[in-house]
């Protein structure tokens, strides 16, 4: 028992506080419509994502947006979930950054920064957010998760599906070591509740 | 950079977003794109490209360009990796390879533009007289130190930091070597699995991929139950569209493991290597069919297969392990060998928001498999667990069953079902190596392994193998996230924990035997409620790993504490 509980004291590993510096979220509304408003704050500032992209690793930018109904004495309402990606990277021979927009069925949007802050300006504008609004009355509001990686879910998924399929359990454990040493980080936000429709 | 061609670059990068529609916010309720494959630069297309590029009398060109206004450029224009700005007069056609070009309202082309992996732009009073097409994704290619174009390798695949590989590409044909570890167990050690796979992009929708892998045990079997070398290998053909189908040929001659297979692959691997503890067992499979998939919907894919093989036992060798070095790896146990054929279908319907990591959706997951065999070898087994096997004229029907519900319950907190189970259903009775148990950790976390087994022997067997006919669970655990972040920064690598969800979980299972006779569960039937193992227990999941500790109810097992490094289903 002991064993066991000093091994995962390791995984755990040690403790420190959330740098001043770390990326944030924020989820608003505006003000006459409702409309939910996303933004992004330090990204560049961190210095992980700051050296990623340096390094010409693409980063992966995963936004969740979930529309939820309160509901008196029982769990809330999970109405509609929209989720979109940016793709940040840097072309090294060209020495631009390119913001690749991905909305699921549409055509990504790609845009093209010829400095850093060209597209920190861009990265950390209120992004509004539309068709994800409620369809009936009552009292709402959005949850935001944004998830960052230098690498997505599916190519973990392939790199497990190519381990595994082929019979790969110690494939597994490399797979597992890279998930572990590559950057990754998951943040979130809510907006303030508000009422459509009169009463809820 | 001179003033002149920094505005131009500034224009080229800064207009394009600013032309869009809405550069900044994201619309949902805009219409979906008519056609995604447009994204996609066709072969032919980048083949003539290609072509062009390196013809004999195209001038080509690199990095910012500007044709000032009253200049002239004739003959076939190309330029890799740049932009281009048009103010004056170019006759013949341009080309322009991951690169941006514009053509200002003097600028005249008077033959057709194409670029590839960038943006055209044409300002009113601009003219092209011929031909415009335009693929924003990036073109593959790279220039060889003679300055010509060649399609690029494909990136390198994530698999690649694990395994060592090469790939050549010679028109169509795509041929990826490549070595890699398999799973460690204790009849093979590390399979060391190696070998060809060459893609054919036969066309647009149609690709044919032949997969030749050799495998190589590190551990020795002095009992020559198994060979050094193993095999494996397929060819496929996949045809996209709006049912994307596949139909291959299969084969190989590997080291399978048993119908109970509790934990993930990495896990089983991970517990053998580490503390010498194999979760699975396994035999020696030759084989060879034909299979089909098709997905009727993206949630919705069926598939069915025909394979023909011959099964038999293999030895546990005395393959290393990191800790536990000094003790004997539980035997593997013997199968029934013969020789079978085994026809197989399956639907899987999945509608989860994350294969790796759900929160909503459903998971289901059923295999029917028919199993024949007109010569077969069956262990001996007392009746009260199997009745008398034929060696000849075998037939026997199975089935798998996984349904998994995930329903959030706010923002932090879900709620995950799963109702597991497979076994017999028809026909003569389940050879050793399709048989069940109800096993510990996976998925009665407070249970040992293969708790509920169906050894009724007065000796049973050391080996632990899996008899009963079928098995049934039932599993539910509630997740809620914590909103803390004790986490520091090694270099790039991040260790701690970031917002863990804390899960509270119960389950309950059990595997019997089927059929007529005392201890039997009648076969239209499944075991009453009252005799189902269950347990209760709180975990830490951290993503890559998570922490759980069970108690069997009511059951005067220990606390059982476990490490997974997968998520529980």
């Amino acid at each position: 028992m002991r064993r066991l509980l000093a091994l995962a004291v390791l995984l755990l590993g040690p403790v420190s506080a959330v740098s001043a510096q770390s990326v944030r979220v924020e989820a608003t509304l505006e003000a006459a419509t409702n409309k939910p408003r996303v933004r992004l704050f330090n990204l560049f500032d961190d210095p992980q994502w700051r050296e990623a992209i340096a390094a010409s690793y693409p980063i992966r930018l995963n936004f969740q947006l979930d529309l939820w109904r309160a509901r008196t004495g029982w769990f809330p309402d999970n109405l509609t979930t929209r989720k979109w990606a940016f793709v940040i990277s840097r072309q090294a021979v060209l020495d631009v950054y390119t913001l690749t927009t991905i909305v699921p069925g549409q055509e990504p949007r790609t845009e093209r920064f010829a400095s850093l802050d060209d597209l920190r300006m861009r990265v950390e504008l209120p992004v509004p957010i539309s068709g994800v609004g409620p369809t009936r009355s009552g009292a709402f509001w959005y949850s935001l998760k944004l998830g960052l990686s230098t690498l997505s879910t599916d190519e973990f998924d392939d790199l497990q599906h190519y381990l595994q399929g082929r019979g790969g359990g110690g494939g597994g454990i490399a797979s597992t070591l890279l998930r572990w040493a590559l950057p990754k980080e998951t943040v979130v936000a809510e907006t303030p509740r508000f009422v459509t429709g009169g009463k809820p | 950079m001179t003033p002149t061609r920094l505005v131009t670059l500034g224009l080229l990068l800064l207009a394009l977003p600013l032309a869009a529609q809405d550069p900044v916010g994201i619309d949902f309720s805009r219409p979906a794109a008519n056609d995604t494959t447009a994204r996609v630069i066709p072969d032919s297309v980048l083949d003539r490209a290609i072509a062009r590029y390196n013809a004999a009398g195209t001038t080509r060109i690199s990095g910012t360009v500007d044709l000032p206004a009253g200049n002239v450029w004739r003959g076939p224009q190309a330029l890799y990796r740049g932009q281009l700005r048009i103010d004056g007069r170019v006759e013949g056609d341009v080309l322009v390879v991951n690169g941006d070009m514009r053509v200002t309202a003097t600028g005249v082309v008077t033959g057709s533009v194409t670029v590839l992996g960038g943006r055209l732009l044409v300002d009113r009073g601009g003219s092209v007289g011929g031909a415009q097409l335009e693929y924003p994704t990036a073109a593959r290619v790279a220039l060889t130190v003679d300055g010509r174009l060649m399609r690029q390798a494909g990136r390198r695949a994530l698999s690649d930091y694990t395994s060592a590989s090469t790939t050549f590409i010679w028109r169509n044909l795509r041929t990826t070597l490549r070595a890699n570890p398999g799973s460690y167990n204790r009849i093979e050690g590390f399979p060391l699995e190696f070998g060809p796979s060459i893609v054919w992009d036969r066309d647009e929708r149609t690709q044919l991929t032949l997969d030749l892998t050799g495998i190589l045990r590190t551990a020795s079997d002095p009992t020559d139950s198994r060979a050094t070398l193993g095999w494996r290998g397929s060819l496929a053909a996949k045809r996209a569209g709006a049912h994307p189908m596949t139909i291959g040929l299969r084969g190989g001659a590997v080291i399978a493991p048993v119908a109970d297979r509790p934990y993930q692959p990495m896990e089983s691997g991970l517990g053998a290597f580490f503390l010498r503890r194999d979760f699975r067992d396994w035999y020696a499979q030759r084989s060879i069919g034909v299979f089909a998939d098709v997905a009727l919907r993206p949630t919705l894919l069926a598939s069915v297969s025909i394979d023909v093989g011959r099964e038999r036992s293999v030895a546990a060798v005395d393959a290393f392990s990191l800790l536990r070095s000094g003790e004997a790896w539980r035997p593997n146990p013997l199968i029934d060998d013969g020789k079978y054929r085994t026809f197989a279908a399956g639907v899987s319907y999945d509608t989860r928001d994350d294969r790796r990591r759900p929160t909503s959706g459903w998971y289901l997951r059923s295999d029917l498999r028919y199993v024949t065999s007109g010569e077969l070898t069956p262990v001996s087994l007392p009746e009260e667990i199997r009745t008398a096997m034929p060696t000849t004229n075998y037939d026997a029907l199975e089935m798998d069953l996984d349904v998994r519900r995930y329903q959030r319950l706010g923002p932090t907190q879900s709620l995950h079902m799963r109702l597991t189970g497979g076994g017999w259903l028809a026909g003569n009775r389940l050879t050793i190596q399709r048989r069940r148990a109800m096993n510990g950790a996976d998925p009665l976390a407070g249970y040992a392994f293969r708790a509920v087994n169906c050894d009724r022997r007065r000796r049973p067997d050391a080996a632990l193998p899996a008899l009963c006919d079928r098995q049934l669970a039932v599993q539910v655990e509630y997740r809620r996230t914590i909103n803390v972040d004790l986490s520091t920064r090694v270099g790039s690598t991040t260790i701690g924990l970031q917002r863990p969800d804390l899960v509270l979980f119960g389950d309950a299972g059990s595997a019997w035997l089927a059929g007529a006779g005392a201890g039997r569960v009648p076969s239209g039937r499944i075991q009453s409620i009252k005799e189902w193992r269950s347990d209760v227990g709180i975990g830490l999941d951290a993503g890559s790993v998570g922490l759980y500790v069970a108690k069997a109810l009511p059951d005067n097992d220990p606390i059982r504490v476990g490490i997974r490094v997968s998520r529980r289903f």
